[in-house]
């Protein structure tokens, strides 16, 4: 019962508070929305410049190389990866999956000194590592057995 | 953007913000769109920022994919985010709502996420919210 009057008399005193001073609470608010703002701005202008070395990936794009560097300080959301070929441009590449390889992940699968080959057009990715070859369809998910899930 | 939510994430959501302050999350996505539709995730939210708040809240968020419904899959959930909140607290009762963006994937989109809550303020009666950055892990996957 203390209890309750207890609460009964901060509730009292909160809306009497309140009453007087919501155009400062108001105002608090709008400052942290505008901090907001600020916020989104600079990480978009970081965006911008990133796009600027590794543009977002595009079927159209033709990839060919050797990949020299593979960025790994700053990834972006969602398992693509972005790097940079032996004509000294970056690259984007959205994810993709194969579970006939392990690492299945393409962002985990790609390294340095393997050559990419993607033609303009479509979304399959050639990755050619000693004797080897090895196949990823950007934003497709493949199966043990070679089947699309 | 498509103007039907890919998911849907369903959370408890605690904040301390006075002046600075913590954002704590933790629930369920729901996934509704793309190669992971019918997908069930839990998963845990963390963000630090600014803003004047002390609550608990029940939410729901609807999210939104900005690029290529074939791009976007559960893992597209994960990662880094601002967010701003605002809130309004009536004899204890406090509702909310939120609006977060995450940063860009490679092929160009943007997760964003609009939600509505209701739980208990620590004030009885005032407005609350706040901005914060931070992320978002997949649990157990």
């Amino acid at each position: 019962m203390k209890q309750l009057k207890w609460y009964k008399k901060y509730q009292e005193w909160s809306l009497r508070f309140f009453k007087k001073y919501w155009k400062y609470n108001l105002l608090v608010i709008f400052i942290f929305f505008i901090m907001f703002l600020i916020n989104v701005y600079y990480s978009d202008k970081k965006e911008e410049e990133y796009a600027k070395k590794y543009p977002y990936y595009k079927t159209s794009s033709l990839i060919s190389g050797k990949v020299l560097y593979i960025e790994t300080l700053r990834q972006r959301i969602g398992e693509g990866i972005t790097f940079s070929l032996d004509n000294q441009k970056g690259y984007s590449l959205g994810w993709a999956d194969n579970e006939m390889y392990v690492p299945s992940k393409i962002s985990e699968f790609l390294q340095i000194g393997d050559s990419i080959y993607k033609a303009s057009g479509t979304d399959s990715v050639l990755i050619y590592r000693n004797e080897g070859v090895y196949y990823f369809e950007i934003s497709k998910r493949i199966d043990k057995d070679g089947n699309y899930y | 953007m498509r103007c039907t939510p890919v998911a849907k994430a369903f959370s408890i959501d605690g904040d301390i913000s006075v002046g600075g302050g913590v954002n704590v999350a933790a629930g369920y996505f729901v996934i509704l769109q793309g190669v992971d539709a019918g997908k069930l995730q839990s998963f845990g939210d963390f963000g630090v920022g600014g803003g004047a708040d002390i609550s608990i809240n029940l939410k729901e968020t609807n999210i939104f994919y900005t690029g290529d419904i074939k791009n976007f899959r559960l893992n597209s959930l994960s990662g880094t985010r601002h967010e701003f909140s605002a809130g309004v607290t009536i004899n204890g009762i406090d509702f909310s709502g939120s609006y977060f963006r995450s940063e860009i994937d490679d092929n160009g989109g943007r997760v964003i996420g609009v939600s509505g809550g209701v739980g208990v303020g620590a004030i009885p009666y005032s407005l609350s919210g706040g901005w914060n950055y931070g992320g978002t892990v997949l649990l157990n996957k």
